[in-house]
């Protein structure tokens, strides 16, 4: 099976110059424009507890610089996918499948540095709320959190069901002699960690401390909802991920790799932090918790 | 949706002021009888305290069947929870040894040998 080199070429480029806007302008455009209407409608002076290092120095300064750099970091990375994509054309490069994949990982995770940078900045503001948090009164919601009340059954039998889809799939076409290849093993370990990861933001989620001490109940709930979507999505776009990427081997459709990779780093952007994004709004989060004389929650 | 709120500064045990407050809930009509509660992990976690604190005040609402367990299902709001609420093990436990001490004390007996049996008989001695 092949498909027109030009029209399968011209597809490659779109899709990652796609990536390259969708991780490197317009998330970091979005969390910019969140943290403007924090800083603007929520200062220091009037909710303190939002900024518990205010103490120490001047937070709002210091917010500004850390968007300064993050907002430098994606225009500079966004300029290298640009030359990427300028010097592939230049060069009048058609995606082969010889691993080029690898360098549209290689380059994914490059443009994942400055969120992972800012994830990291995130928890470390976090932990300061909690050090910070000087009240004797703990309040918390006598209900149960249960995961089927935050999504429906059908997706997270949709993802189980995917996993074991591939699992049959990818031990079939890798043979079932035993001992198993090395790679065979590498790939189970890698997936069953990456599953065990969704599993564990879960857990966290439904069981673990909350990493905002003042957050409000309702916004912990919304919270928790966005994130179990998330993981289990991102359990299924994983899955068919690898299966449609085992076809790919399967049918020599080796060029195609690339243009699947991508839209894959893509699916788990958009329905990962993208719908975090999406569905937490700054406007609907209750932000009077964060008041000096409010009651920690 | 229920809340409860402790006061890691008062002096009354942590495990003390969720027992209370449960049954106050339960007496309240704010939780009724096979309401789930949450896993002892989730409230320890929400409330930012021990697993072992919370496992108490659970164990002592169990004896006092103000809820029940229902194995790995979690735990509920006992069906005979709202009247069981209201019956007080402790003023039950003051109550009866005071009893227990003023026949004692009439029949002879000093506060020193009442100590000493009162110990023996809750480390299942006999004197």
């Amino acid at each position: 099976m092949t498909f027109d080199p030009l029209i399968t070429t011209a597809l490659f480029y779109l899709i990652f110059l796609s990536q390259i806007y969708l991780l490197s302008l317009h998330y970091p455009r979005i969390m910019l424009r969140r943290l403007t209407y924090v800083l603007k409608n929520f200062p220091a002076n009037d909710y303190p507890k939002l900024y518990p290092a205010s103490y120490t120095f001047d937070t709002e300064r210091k917010a500004r610089q850390g968007m300064r750099l993050f907002r430098g970091m994606n225009i500079v990375i966004a300029l290298i996918g640009l030359g990427l994509i300028l010097t592939a054309l230049m060069t009048g490069y058609r995606p082969q499948g010889h691993g080029e994949e690898a360098l549209v990982a290689a380059f994914f995770v490059l443009q994942a540095v400055p969120h992972v940078l800012t994830e990291l900045t995130t928890f470390k503001h976090y932990k300061l709320m909690r050090q910070c948090n000087n009240s004797s009164r703990r309040t918390a919601s006598l209900t149960r959190r249960h995961l089927f009340d935050f999504i429906s059954p059908v997706p997270v039998i949709l993802a189980v069901a995917l996993i074991i889809i591939w699992l049959v799939y990818f031990l079939t076409d890798a043979g079932l002699t035993v001992p198993l290849k090395r790679n065979v093993y590498v790939m189970l370990l890698a997936v069953s960690m990456a599953n065990f990861v969704f599993v564990a933001m879960i857990v966290q989620h439904l069981r673990g401390r909350k990493l905002d001490p003042h957050l409000a109940h309702k916004d912990k709930l919304k919270q928790t909802e966005l994130v179990i979507r998330s993981a289990v999505i991102g359990s299924i776009a994983l899955s068919s991920f690898l299966i449609i990427d085992q076809t790919v081997q399967q049918y020599a459709l080796d060029y195609l790799q690339p243009a699947i990779i991508s839209l894959y780093f893509q699916a788990i952007i958009i329905f990962g932090p993208g719908a975090m994004l999406r569905g937490y709004r700054p406007e609907e989060i209750d932000f009077s918790v964060y008041k000096k004389d409010a009651r920690s929650l | 949706m229920m809340e409860i709120t402790i006061d890691i500064e008062d002096t009354v045990p942590l495990y003390a002021q969720l027992v209370t407050q449960i049954k106050q809930a339960v007496m309240d009509g704010a939780i009724a009888p096979g309401d789930p509660l949450p896993s002892i992990r989730q409230l320890a976690n929400d409330l930012e305290m021990n697993n072992k604190t919370v496992a108490k005040a659970y164990q002592l609402l169990e004896r006092d069947s103000v809820i029940q367990t229902k194995g790995y299902r979690g735990t509920y709001i006992h069906p005979d929870a709202r009247a069981n609420s209201m019956v007080d093990v402790n003023d039950l436990v003051v109550a009866t040894l005071e009893k227990a001490i003023t026949t004692l004390r009439n029949a002879g007996a000093t506060d020193s040998e009442i100590r000493i049996a009162f110990a023996n008989i809750l480390n299942n001695k006999t004197a």
